[in-house]
């Protein structure tokens, strides 16, 4: 029929109707795109934040594997510069080789070694410019020089070159110096901020010497009493003040400097069972490995106890099946190579105890690059630069979730410390006491919410008259709307001082309304004119004349409590007397704010779900004879419980997400402690506290986008509950 | 419904009563608490001057006078922080050996180092030396005052010319560097050269006018007796606090009131207005507003009149009510990772290389800051366009249909008009939201001082890639990051009841406007 108009009105007409019509199907497509955006928003939410998390999990690798050059001798060291520009190593008749990466070619460097004179071991420093060497000779001679490298950014394709430099710092000690009758058999150099450390040895002797590097100055200090002079391992801390010694029985030395003396500050086992061949310290000084001839790895860490500091073991490290020949630590972290004589390498990340990346890499000699993002395996036949990708090797879900022995902690511990004031500092990075910080505050915010809202709630929707109801919806909309930060300023900056002075009497407060209303009862009961006049306000004062006499009450009480029971100050007696330190930002704080935030979400949904209930299930209650109260409690409660559950589902999930007020209303220590009276921290407000200072894409970011992702998931979970919920119980109710 | 209760009843009653009691009570005290103080802010209180018992005096306002186990204290705020060192100092009442009102005292508000509480002794200037304090002194005072405001306005339009000048300059010099041609080259070069002349004229012309200006100087006493003089520019307003009436007061008051709304921030934003912040947040919400509403009534559209029922309108449910319950810090950092590093540094990559590394849309902004709330407030939006969408009965749409309109017809011209005061609910809701939301754009563009506001004069006008301020986040930052909080203070509760006040007109006004439309609902559905 529309047909045949359209043609009575001609073709003008047509065409309006078929741009009519096309507008109307551009529309549709439109709109049904749009409908999908949220869908899409959301996914996008969570893809995103995940795909930003997900490399936290990606484990480390091993990547390209570069031959730079056929190598000419037997190499004894090896290494890079920070853009691996150069790679370079030293063979054992004592000339370094630099292979330009970039441009091709190579430069000889020589060591001045006697024509014969044969490099016998090398200790090596690293650092982003230089690379400080202690090179060991056959004639028992120690030779000081630093690789130095820098880069030519002015040409078209950058890059970089390298020089020798030598340094003869001992050669004013010489007259001082008992030479070394034959080779030279062990190393260790150390270069820190304020100190230098060399000590060698070679039959039966071991010789030390120290700088103070604000003095520019050297000196031999005298070996304490009973120290080893043939370790079979030895190294020097990254601090220059440390030095270890592995004995032939498996035995740890550990000499510290201190104003340039040497003393014995430990003699303690291994933990190996056969002899060590390797020992290396990790960064941050802090650390030790120790290898041994069946391939087993030993780990200690320094950790505080009563009497000062001591080293325990610390987590396994997994075993090489052949004899451990080097121990190489990571340049920046905590990650520890490995290499066995089967040519086997592992990558441990010290800390976590996790093997990061194993792989058969045959070489003599290994180095990280400056930067930790590549290895340098000097082998007899050739000098490799291998790619390595191991950008988050302090996660696993151990340091996530679980307990590790952090540097200079008594005992292991979940511990979130995200940055510290050294590039020495160890991460920690556990969620826990986040996690629990969050749950502490939700619940803590439950506790107060719940109760009222949901007492207020019933009250609401089932006896107060309609005017009132009429007039506190519209109130608890405000208050829901409240800006959270304004409620955050409040607890923060009123509440909590407040709180701090009159602890006693909230205290009070809260124990003396539910007791009074107890004692209440029988004498309502017996009151012939409780009725009084119309309902609805009255019941409403009475409520508020039951407070107000609490309040009177506490308040005649606390100071008395305190005078009496508390020796002045509650706050004092809880210190002395049970040890409870009370933070004036505390979990009180919090779960009065916090709850004040989501009492108006309870309120509302539970008062729509009580008000919700069939009326024919009420009538009928009713009609048998039931009193309004029985009605409520046992025909629409019961009936409502699915909605009402679903409602303190959704506070839940606002109160776990909430970070203005838990930011500004504790103190943000992240504390694993239950007590109610000191802080936390939630993970969402670390989050906003951290995220501004984390470097994009390094651990700290990601960890927070997974903290977000927790979040994220947490509370999706919790509103698709509800919202199964609710639905369930909406056609539940349709068919009543 | 409700029925008589019964003796036994009213007992369990009274108990739910009490919750509710006690819900109201905390919000009252809430309200209470913000509103009271925040009003009080700016309310000029008498000078009170103190004797102490060691010989020293104190001239102060009483901002609280607390109760300890040792005594009354007062909290005084004295003022004259470059000679005390401190604002606010606490007195305990068993120093004092005497207190009074002097009726002369009077109270400078300055623009540099907060008040000046103290005396008046003298005024010189050019060809001008009053000394004693009295009526001809203040009158001069007063005629001084004003030229001093007319010589500040000339300072601020040649500083903002000189501002100007150095940006345009600044382009040029930029273009040259980056190569332009030769002829675009021999253009530039006079005009840089002229604009170097310029800039120096206004340099040296602006000093002559703070020398000229600093000839004018006011000599005061402060309450331990010293004399100082203070370079009349740095005065805004002096109030003789003691002698002025009630309708004086009211005058000052609002004048206050006047300049907390229009002045920027002072001293670490203790002291001046609260300007850039309203402004911001303004312009965060109108950008938001632009992204968030055609979204979300688009999404309600298609919920209510497109979709077929089914897997994916429950799909859609879900994701709109889970996206209302997604913490509001997963928004911001969502909004960090996306908007800023990856859909920011594209736009930079590709279009602001030139600048790199240092970052134009790759860092924090409001166009950012706005999207990211956009995201965060469509539920509201599409749960109120939903209401007011069902406000629009059956029979109305039926009969566009019936009269030959396309559904998109029926939409344009008959449903959606309907459903206004729906999606106006929704948008204020939504605006509600974002003006009091801090969590998320404390980590994608607010800061505490934005140097310029994101909407001036400088072309393009528009400087979506801007930081900005905003009233949330100004109360965080007074309250939390201040280094003299205590001094904060009355701004902290000034701006916590300004953005009270808006927070609860924008929700009264979508409160009516849904009674209006939930009233024309029940008309509907006859």
């Amino acid at each position: 029929m529309r047909h045949s108009a359209n043609q009575a009105l001609g073709t003008r007409a047509g065409g309006l109707h078929r741009r009519r019509l096309l507008a109307d199907r551009l529309a549709t497509w439109l709109i049904g795109l749009g409908g999908l955006s949220v869908v899409l928003a959301i996914l996008l939410i969570f893809v995103f934040v995940g795909r930003v998390a997900l490399p936290l999990f990606q484990g480390s690798q091993l990547g390209r594997e570069q031959s730079v050059s056929a190598a000419s001798g037997t190499p004894m060291v090896s290494g890079t510069d920070s853009y691996q520009d150069l790679v370079w190593s030293l063979d054992s008749t004592g000339v370094l080789h630099v292979v330009d990466a970039v441009r091709g070619g190579s430069q000889d460097l020589p060591l001045p070694l006697d024509s014969l004179e044969r490099v016998v071991c090398v200790a090596q420093e690293g650092g982003l410019r230089t690379d400080h060497l202690a090179v060991g000779t056959d004639r028992g001679r120690v030779v000081l020089a630093s690789v130095r490298t820098w880069r030519i950014l002015e040409a078209a394709t950058p890059f970089s070159q390298a020089e020798l430099e030598l340094e003869d710092p001992l050669a004013a000690l010489d007259s001082l110096l008992e030479e070394i009758p034959g080779p030279v058999e062990g190393l260790a150099f150390a270069r820190g901020e304020s100190a230098g450390l060399l000590a060698w040895h070679g039959k039966g002797r071991l010789q030390v010497a120290v700088e103070d590097r604000e003095m520019g100055q050297w000196s031999l200090p005298v070996l304490p009493e009973g120290v080893d002079e043939s370790p079979v391992a030895l190294a020097a801390a990254p601090n220059g003040e440390r030095l270890a010694l592995a004995t032939g029985s498996g035995q740890l030395l550990l000499l510290q400097v201190e104003d340039g003396a040497l003393s014995l500050v430990a003699r303690q086992p291994l933990g190996l069972s056969a002899s060590p061949t390797a020992l290396a310290f990790l960064v941050g000084s802090k650390r030790l490995v120790a290898g041994d001839a069946t391939g087993h790895l030993a780990s200690l860490v320094e950790v505080q106890g009563e009497a000062g500091s001591r080293w325990i073991a610390a987590p396994l490290l997994a075993a090489h099946a052949a004899p451990v020949t080097r121990l190489v630590a990571g340049p920046r972290d905590r990650t520890l190579l490995s290499a066995d004589a089967g040519g086997g390498v592992k990558l441990h990340y010290a800390t976590t105890g996790r093997t990061l990346v194993e792989k058969s890499l045959p070489g003599r000699h290994f180095a990280f690059s400056p930067r930790g993002d590549a290895l340098v395996v000097a082998g007899r036949d050739s000098l490799r630069r291998v790619e390595l990708r191991n950008a988050h090797p302090e996660i696993s879900w151990r340091a996530l979730f679980g307990s590790l022995q952090y540097e200079g902690y008594a005992a292991p511990g979940a511990v979130w410390q995200s940055t510290g004031g050294s590039d020495d500092f160890e991460p920690k990075f556990s969620l826990l006491p986040l996690i629990f910080g969050t749950l502490k505050g939700t619940l803590f915010a439950l506790l107060i919410s719940v109760p009222l809202a949901l007492l207020g709630a019933i009250y609401i929707s089932q006896f107060a008259p309609t005017w009132l109801a009429r007039t506190v919806k519209p109130a608890i909309e405000i208050m829901a709307a409240l800006p959270s930060v304004i409620i955050g300023f409040l607890a923060g900056l009123v509440f909590a001082p407040w709180l701090e002075e009159k602890l006693t009497l909230v205290l009070s407060f809260v124990v003396i309304l539910p007791l009074l209303i107890l004692f209440m009862v029988p004498v309502w009961q017996r009151m012939p004119g409780h009725k009084l006049g119309p309902k609805g306000l009255p019941q409403l004062a009475q409520g508020l004349v039951l407070t107000l006499i609490a309040f009177l009450l506490a308040w005649l009480v606390a100071p008395l409590l305190d005078a009496r029971l508390f020796g002045g100050s509650l706050i004092q007696w809880l210190q002395e007397r049970a040890g409870v330190v009370y933070d004036q930002r505390n979990s009180l704080v919090v779960g009065f704010a916090l709850g004040f935030a989501v009492i108006p979400i309870i309120f509302t949904m539970a008062e729509d779900a009580l008000g919700n209930v069939p009326e024919a299930l009420v009538n009928a209650s009713l009609a048998l004879g039931a009193s309004r109260w029985t009605t409520v409690y046992r025909v629409v409660l019961p009936a409502a419980a699915a909605g009402v559950f679903a409602a303190v589902m959704i506070g839940l999930g606002r109160a776990i997400g909430e970070t203005m007020i838990v930011l500004m209303a504790t103190g943000n220590t992240p504390l694993l402690d239950p007590s109610p009276f000191n802080g936390f921290r939630a993970m969402s407000a670390c989050i906003a506290v951290e995220i501004s200072e984390a470097p994009l894409g390094g651990t700290l970011y990601r960890v927070l986008f997974f903290t977000a992702l927790l979040l994220f998931l947490f509370t999706f979970a919790i509103n698709s509950v509800a919202a199964f919920i609710g639905e369930s119980l909406r056609k539940r109710h349709g068919r009543l | 419904m409700k029925r008589a209760s019964t003796a036994r009843d009213s007992v369990p009653v009274m108990v739910t009563s009490l919750g509710l009691v006690l819900i109201l009570l905390m919000l009252a005290l809430v309200m209470w608490l913000i509103l009271s103080r925040g009003f009080a802010a700016f309310w000029p209180q008498r000078l009170e001057h103190f004797q102490l018992k060691d010989g020293s005096a104190l001239l102060g306002e009483v901002w609280e006078r607390l109760e300890t186990p040792e005594g009354q204290r007062l909290r005084l705020r004295t003022g004259n922080r470059e000679i005390t060192g401190q604002d606010v100092q606490l007195l305990d009442m068993a120093e004092v050996a005497s207190s009074s009102i002097p009726q002369d005292a009077v109270l400078l508000e300055r623009h540099e180092n907060g008040v000046f509480l103290g005396w008046l002794v003298g005024l010189r200037g050019p060809g001008l030396a009053v000394e004693g304090d009295g009526p001809n002194l203040r009158r001069n005072l007063d005629k001084a005052l004003e030229h001093m405001e007319e010589v500040d306005g000339e300072l601020r339009s040649l500083q903002e010319e000189a501002r100007r000048l150095a940006l345009k300059r600044g382009r040029w010099e930029e273009e040259v560097e980056r190569g332009a041609s030769v002829r675009r080259v021999a253009e530039l070069e006079p005009r840089l050269e002229e604009s170097a002349r310029r800039l120096q004229l206004m340099e040296s012309r602006l000093d002559s006018l703070r020398s000229a200006a600093d000839l004018w100087r006011l000599d005061l006493r402060s309450a331990d007796g010293a004399t100082t003089d203070l370079p009349l520019l740095q005065v805004g307003r002096w109030v003789p606090a003691n002698e002025l009436g009630l309708v004086g007061r009211l005058g000052l008051y609002l004048a206050r009131v006047g300049d907390f709304l229009s002045e920027d921030p002072r001293e670490s934003n203790t002291a001046g207005g609260v300007w850039p912040a309203i402004f911001g947040t303004v312009l965060m919400v109108l950008l938001m507003s632009l992204a968030a509403a055609p979204l979300g009534v688009v999404t309600a559209v298609y919920l209510h009149d497109y979709a077929r029922q089914g897997f994916l309108v429950r799909l859609i449910r879900l994701a709109v009510n889970n996206l209302a319950g997604v913490p509001s810090i997963v928004f911001g950092i969502f909004g960090l990772g996306f908007f800023i590093y990856f859909m920011g540094g594209g736009v930079d990559g590709a279009f602001f290389g030139h600048r790199l590394p240092e970052p134009t849309y790759g860092t924090g902004g409001i166009l950012w800051a706005s999207l990211t709330l956009a995201l965060l407030t469509l539920p509201v939006v599409v749960v109120a366009t939903l209401e007011g969408l069902s406000a629009v009965s059956p029979a109305t749409r039926m009969a566009a249909l019936a009269l030959g309109a396309t559904r998109w017809q029926m939409m344009r011209q008959v449903v959606l008009p309907n459903a206004m005061p729906g999606i106006l609910t929704g948008l204020i809701l939504a605006v509600s939201r974002a003006a009091g939301e801090v969590a998320p754009l404390m980590i994608t563009g607010v800061v505490k001082l934005a140097p310029s506001l994101a909407l001036d004069g400088d072309f393009p006008f528009l400087h979506l890639e801007r930081k900005f301020m905003h009233l949330g986040f100004h109360i965080y930052d007074l309250g939390f990051q201040s280094p003299n909080v205590e001094a904060a203070k009355p701004m902290l509760f000034a701006t916590a009841m300004l953005l009270i006040l808006i927070v609860l007109a924008l929700n009264l006004t979508a409160i009516l406007l849904r009674n209006h439309l939930r009233k024309r609902y029940k008309q509907a559905a006859f």
